[in-house]
């Protein structure tokens, strides 16, 4: 089962507009820390299976494929937490 | 040169995009409706769950529950169904430069020159459809014709993500024995005038002579004639084009049931102010005056008069529905039952004319005074927020008289005329 859970994110504004992730940031009941987005695979737009749609970034982050998308203003990941 | 034309309709809107938003919502039966405390508890749409216990759009709250009593009512959030439906929209545009919109989830596009950018219309229609779905997870049912009649026709057919192609080929017997209210423009009450003809459905009326239908309906007649055979040929719009106005309404289903003349004074005045603000900022003025009352019993009329001359000032619109009303009820200018719904609309549009009339009576003059002071009223209010300037009279029940038209967010539905 997969969460939808709106999440912080550092990311970086390009030039020409163009939004790239660079670190997301999760709290949970050890604490709050940041994880780098390693790699970005493919960037397109979708809908998410957990509910929303908007610009998908498929990120590699701590060695694991991650659904990280960018909806009207702000980030959701799809999350195996709920919270 | 043959056209081809695609109506793509998002199949019970507001209610798919909150589905698409919180998929929970597609396992129980939900509708988005009104607010029942502000007394605008009606369904404006629902979903397949919803729909399987029979609930109809429009129906009130109250008789929606009666049907479903786990049904689930969300409100409207009509930012989220702008945006979306405009994003849809925005899918459509990256294919033609015809897209004329019709209400927020319809749609007509034109495809016919798109041929030597994107190849085969048909297989073009079919790539939009399926992107709606993966990118922003809506369904869009399409309808695929050489005219708007039969597009709009052919995405009502089969309203579940349906793709309807209906050409110059297959279109006599496509249509045959369709119902003729599936025909845009034809209605209830046109659906029975021609069942009293005899005429059910398309073929029929496709049969029918169209010099009776004319001698029946008047021009109307023959314009549903032309349509059932085809024949309907009017231009998808440009995207950006929009539909010459012809109207400028406001309502309001008031906090509280209007009692007497004076209430509806109150109201009038908000309404109308709104109204006269909005043909200002358009630069037009209009001559008939149309007021529709509902009380609270539902039972619902209207009344319309055409003034002396056009007008974009609150105080003759506000004047010219106080007249209707006497004319309409003579003894206390109010109805018997209290009203619950009051609208206001002018129409028989035209821009403002500037020149000045020859004034024997000083009206004009009068007039002018009465504009310089509402429209420095307006200003203020853009200015510095609308409860900074009012007329008293509306002071006499705040609460009733405290809602603004202008920012509210109100989607109307559109006519195909």
């Amino acid at each position: 089962m997969l969460y939808k859970r709106y999440i912080p994110v550092v990311s970086l504004i390009g030039k020409e507009g163009e939004i790239t992730p660079l670190f997301i940031i999760w709290a949970d009941e050890r604490g709050t820390r940041k994880y780098k987005v390693d790699r970005i695979l493919h960037v397109r737009q979708a809908s998410s299976q957990v509910g929303g749609c908007g610009t998908l970034y498929e990120c590699m982050i701590t060695g694991k494929v991650r659904k990280l998308f960018y909806e009207r203003n702000r980030w959701f990941i799809e999350s195996t937490k709920p919270y | 040169m043959k056209r081809t034309i695609v109506h793509a309709d998002l199949n019970h809107c507001y209610a798919q995009i909150e589905e698409m938003k919180f998929p929970a919502l597609r396992d129980v039966p939900m509708a988005v409706g009104g607010h029942e405390e502000s007394r605008h508890g009606i369904i404006l749409a629902k979903n397949d769950k919803a729909k399987a216990y029979g609930i109809k759009t429009a129906e009130t709250l109250r008789d929606a529950y009666k049907k479903c009593p786990e049904l689930l009512i969300i409100h409207p959030n009509y930012g989220d169904y702008m945006y979306y439906t405009e994003k849809v929209k925005d899918i459509y545009r990256e294919y033609s430069d015809r897209v004329e919109s019709f209400g927020l989830d319809e749609a007509w596009i034109d495809l016919t020159h798109t041929v030597s950018l994107f190849g085969d219309p048909i297989k073009t229609a079919k790539t939009m459809q399926e992107r709606v779905c993966s990118e922003l997870g809506l369904s869009v049912s399409m309808g695929i014709s050489f005219n708007k009649v039969f597009a709009k026709l052919g995405s009502d057919l089969d309203k579940r993500k349906g793709f309807t192609v209906i050409s110059e080929d297959n279109y006599l017997e496509m249509t045959e024995d369709l119902s003729v209210d599936s025909l845009i423009f034809i209605g209830g009450a046109t659906t029975k005038k021609l069942a009293e003809l005899g005429i059910t459905t398309i073929g029929e009326l496709r049969r029918a002579d169209p010099v009776i239908l004319q001698r029946r309906f008047g021009k109307n007649g023959p314009l549903i004639w032309h349509y059932a055979c085809g024949h309907e040929n009017s231009p998808v719009k440009r995207s950006g084009e929009t539909r010459e106005r012809k109207s400028i309404s406001h309502g309001i289903t008031a906090v509280r049931d209007l009692q007497n003349a004076e209430d509806l004074h109150m109201i009038l005045i908000v309404l109308c102010e709104a109204i006269a603000a909005k043909l200002r900022q358009e630069k037009l003025e209009g001559q008939v005056v149309s007021l529709f009352l509902r009380d609270n019993e539902l039972y619902a009329c209207s009344v319309q008069k055409k003034m002396s001359h056009p007008t974009d000032l609150a105080e003759e619109i506000v004047k010219n529905c106080e007249l209707l009303m006497k004319q309409k009820y003579p003894e206390r200018r109010f109805p018997e039952k209290p009203l619950r719904t009051v609208s206001v609309a002018v129409s028989n549009l035209r821009s403002k004319n500037e020149l000045f009339l020859c004034d024997l009576l000083g009206v004009e003059k009068e007039r002018k005074r009465e504009e310089t002071l509402e429209s420095t009223m307006e200003a203020i209010r853009d200015h510095y927020g609308p409860e900074k300037v009012c007329r008293l009279a509306i002071l006499m029940d705040r609460k009733l008289t405290d809602f603004h038209p202008k920012e509210e967010h109100l989607i109307h539905p559109e006519s195909w005329m």
